[in-house]
């Protein structure tokens, strides 16, 4: 799995669709707009996603919504990030936990 | 670049609540992960010797207590499942202070800068990262 992981990610327009889908669902039409990419380039390049199961398409009405999976964001996770922001973002939590905490425990 | 990770807080609320955030399983299943959307199950026997073992969806840490002095102080060891890593260590020291509890969280033990910075388990896609290992611009 990693390695098709690798292979799909080793694209710049591959990268930023999952960087982009990282951040929440987009339209085929969302995903191409940034690149000066035909529209069957760019699906061509969400297919190879779609293959490596790192994204998932549905359909809503007359378009295609693309999604990156719940399984391929955690493993994207194994390459990314650094320890700083890992501690941060947890430690934010725990901060988030002892403010909001009102039941005296 | 260090070899060590420390990341510095003061927290609003008194040393035994930070303490029990940090010790009791239940309260670390509230938010010892980055990513909230990850299932996160944790199982923590805590005392000197004790080991620990925290699921993040598929992502599995464990480690065991290699110092537990509260409300002051956690030491604990640290190691991915599925790689070959050296365990490393992680400190956690509380003091009281005026608005709430400082805490210094230290986390050593890394062969080489390079390995404290790309840290595998992160959050926060940073496809920069990801990027500048495949010798891509994005």
């Amino acid at each position: 799995m990693l390695s098709r992981t690798f292979g799909a990610l080793a694209d710049p327009t591959r990268l930023a669709v999952v960087g982009r889908l990282s951040r929440g669902d987009a339209t085929m039409g969302e995903l191409a707009e940034p690149h000066r990419l035909t529209a069957p380039a760019m699906t061509k390049h969400v297919g190879v996603l779609v293959d490596a199961g790192l994204v998932s398409r549905r359909r809503v009405g007359r378009t295609v919504v693309c999604s990156l999976r719940p399984e391929a964001f955690a493993e994207v996770e194994q390459w990314l990030g650094d320890l700083t922001t890992y501690w941060n973002s947890t430690v934010d939590r725990l901060e988030e936990l002892l403010r909001g905490d009102g039941d005296g425990h | 670049m260090d070899t060590e990770i420390r990341i510095e807080r003061v927290l609003p609320a008194t040393i035994g609540k930070v303490y029990d955030a940090w010790t009791r399983p239940d309260l670390l299943a509230r938010w010892y992960c980055p990513n909230p959307k990850l299932d996160l199950k944790v199982d923590a026997d805590v005392r000197a010797g004790g080991s620990y073992v925290v699921e993040m969806g598929p992502h599995v840490v464990r480690g065991t207590y290699l110092e537990v002095d509260p409300p002051r102080r956690l030491v604990f060891s640290w190691k991915w499942d599925g790689t070959d890593d050296e365990p490393t260590r992680v400190e956690v020291e509380l003091t009281e202070v005026a608005d709430g509890t400082r805490m210094l969280l230290s986390h050593t033990g890394f062969a080489t800068a390079e390995d404290a910075a790309n840290h595998r388990m992160g959050w926060a896609p940073e496809i920069e990262r990801l990027a500048a290992v495949l010798g891509v611009r994005v």
